[in-house]
């Protein structure tokens, strides 16, 4: 089974093809407001480097969100058209949970502007907190090891790997049932905008 | 790929297949022209693909004789059957004029010509020595005539899947290359929008993404194709709000990137001009008065490849004015239909400052804010608004000033042809204005169903794209601000 993995939500573009339990082929660098020009032209690289034809894909796994909206949406968009159109199955996964790759007592943190942060805290493939957007000062980050956007709390900022992490989540894929109905977990309302 | 009579059209590219086939006893144009005069005697066929010419033959009558005079295919395109195509038209023609036997010369060590001429059924009767002026020599070679079938080959129309996403319309449509439509399926947000009395960006964006793989996929099965079949992918570009244009590029580069087709990258005002097409062909030059939401521009247009922005709205566009006045007078999103029904009924009354602008050039804040005065003035004086007097006051006003920058235009810029464009290109007014004024020129007024947003009118604009060969690659950006002068 060859999966095509595809993360623009954040600062990276993570592109993964995924055959059965091994990465053949990837890309993950830090890309932000680029992803859009970027993704298509890396996904081109990865192929090539794979040696796949593109059409071989059976199943494509994007993140879901949260993350920037018009980059939440490329992958969005990438999965629903081939989706339905070549067709081939879909599989979500969180943002936060990505990031949390498979890791001990992990909180996750990006920043959502206006000092808030999405936020979702996990043990290995355990959610102790589902994601969600909290005030920078309702966060309680003691007994967790940070990922993503630490600076908030003067920590470093630290992102995995994350076209690894994708294979080590796979466990935590969610198969989407109808790709019609697929929409972004934004974790803030439209009308707040 | 079509066999027709030669043309005086034709000559030079037959000419130049002739230098290259026949580098000695080469027939210069003047030789073809007798042989097109001599309509009696003679008949001249050329085979073309897409109006490029790539062989030719000729041929003489004698009661039960005919002759081929000539027989030539362009060197790139030789050894596919094509001079066999030829043949067999010419052996139908000969049958037609009730000939019995065909004759012919060939060189002596052209062994392509010579099989195929014997698999039409011609034998050698004799060798004419140093017949060529290099110096060959030549089989005369003699057949029956005998009548064959010849395939009528269609070729496949080109097909364009095109994809519209800039405002608050979702849409996908397939048409081929003589513009059948195979599928046009478009979604609104109107109901949405109305309920903010406005597109609201991120409520737009998040529609679109929710809609889009549905909406291009149901216009795929509707057209019964695969995407496998498509010629080109296109989608809207530029102008429109960013986070949209982003959806349908996203979109349309996904299927460009996983079925290895062509890109183009259509401007969304393009579309609103050539989706015409579907009606007439357009006369060039032409005059475009542009109208919308987004957009007030007065557009000459030389050629399906020149488009020079001569007059520009300085402020707002006449479409967002419409919103905005409808807002003041407590009436719904979107204003133009709105007004134009209350302006149906409404009477001259109320006075409106006609903009004053130089040129070409528009401004339509100042109306909107007369009117806005007007309506708080009239309130403090405790007098009713009569809204039909509004606006009918308003739209005469807009719509006038609209109307007379097009006719000063067309002054000096010498068209043919007049459009509108765009979702003011609607409101029945304007339509009456047009026609009252431009009954001097080739006037398109576009059907109302194809005024709203749709992605129709992107393939449409997609197939002049094709013509002059204008694709990008899959990292181009979205243009919210794009301008109609740029490719």
């Amino acid at each position: 089974m060859l999966t095509l993995c595809i993360d623009t939500a954040y600062k990276y573009l993570v592109l993964a093809l995924i055959e059965d339990d091994h990465i053949i082929s990837s890309y993950c660098e830090p890309c932000l407001k680029r992803q859009s020009e970027e993704v298509f032209v890396r996904m081109e690289e990865l192929f090539r480097n794979s040696g796949k034809e593109r059409k071989d894909i059976d199943s494509i796994c994007i993140t879901k969100g949260p993350g920037s909206y018009t980059g939440v949406r490329i992958a969005m968009s990438i999965a629903k058209v081939i989706g339905e159109v070549l067709p081939c199955d879909v599989y979500t996964i969180s943002t936060l949970r990505l990031y949390a790759s498979n890791n001990e007592k992990t909180m996750v943190l990006m920043d959502a502007r206006a000092k808030r942060a999405y936020v979702g805290v996990y043990d290995k493939e355990e959610c102790l907190l589902e994601d969600t957007t909290m005030y920078l000062d309702e966060i309680d980050i003691k007994d967790y090891s940070l990922v993503g956007d630490a600076s908030l709390f003067d920590k470093e900022d630290s992102y995995p790997n994350l076209a690894e992490a994708f294979l080590m989540t796979k466990g935590s894929w969610e198969k989407v049932e109808n790709i019609a109905y697929l929409t972004p977990e934004y974790l803030k309302e439209s009308e707040k905008y | 790929m079509i066999i027709e009579h030669m043309s005086i059209e034709d000559l030079k590219q037959v000419a130049d297949i002739e230098m290259e086939a026949f580098p000695y006893d080469t027939w210069k144009e003047n030789n073809f022209k007798d042989e097109l005069n001599n309509t009696e005697l003679a008949e001249m066929f050329v085979l073309k693909d897409k109006g490029e010419v790539i062989g030719y033959s000729g041929i003489w009558y004698m009661f039960e004789n005919c002759d081929i005079t000539t027989i030539a295919i362009k060197k790139e395109y030789r050894g596919n059957g094509y001079g066999k195509k030829l043949l067999k038209r010419m052996m139908n023609s000969a049958c037609e004029h009730e000939c019995e036997f065909m004759h012919l010369e060939v060189k002596v060590d052209n062994e392509a010509a010579i099989k195929m001429y014997r698999d039409f059924g011609f034998e050698v009767v004799r060798t004419r020595k140093r017949y060529y002026t290099d110096g060959t020599d030549a089989y005369d070679m003699i057949a029956n005539v005998i009548p064959y079938e010849e395939e009528i080959e269609e070729e496949k129309k080109k097909i364009v899947l095109a994809i519209e996403s800039s405002c608050d319309e979702t849409a996908c449509a397939i048409i081929d290359e003589d513009r059948n439509v195979l599928s046009s399926i478009v979604t609104s947000q109107i109901d949405v929008h109305s309920r903010f009395g406005g597109v609201i960006p991120e409520v737009a964006s998040r529609m679109h993404v929710e809609q889009i793989s549905t909406i291009v996929n149901e216009a795929i099965k509707e057209a019964d194709i695969s995407v496998d079949d498509v010629d080109a992918i296109a989608y809207t570009v530029g102008p429109g709000l960013i986070g949209s244009l982003h959806v349908g590029a996203t979109a349309a580069k996904t299927l460009a990137f996983f079925y290895n087709k062509p890109l183009i990258g259509v401007h969304h005002l393009k579309g609103h001009i050539f989706i015409n097409e579907m009606i007439k062909e357009i006369e060039y030059p032409l005059m475009a008065l542009v109208v919308s939401g987004g957009h007030t521009e007065l557009v000459y247009i030389e050629n399906d490849d020149s488009f020079k922005i001569i007059g520009t709205t300085l402020d707002d566009a006449v479409g967002e004015a419409y919103d905005k006045v409808a807002r003041v007078m407590h009436e719904a999103y979107p204003g133009g239909p709105v007004i134009d029904r209350l302006a149906k009924e409404g009477k001259e009354h109320y006075q409106l400052p006609t903009p004053k602008v130089d040129g070409y050039n528009f401004s339509f804040s100042g109306l909107k804010n007369a009117v806005s005065q007007l309506v708080k003035k009239e309130e403090k004086l405790g007098n009713e608004i009569n809204k039909n007097d509004l606006a009918y006051a308003f739209q005469e006003t807009a719509l006038n000033t609209l109307v007379k920058k097009t006719k000063l235009a067309c002054e000096e810029y010498p068209c043919k042809s007049v459009v509108i464009a765009g979702g003011v290109a609607a409101n029945s007014r304007l339509r009456e204005l047009m026609e009252e004024n431009f009954s001097d020129k080739d006037l398109i007024l576009p059907p109302l169903k194809y005024c709203t947003d749709n992605a129709l009118m992107i393939a449409c604009a997609a197939l002049h794209y094709m013509k002059h060969d204008k694709y990008i690659d899959l990292s181009t950006s979205s243009k919210p601000s794009m301008s109609i002068e740029e490719d």
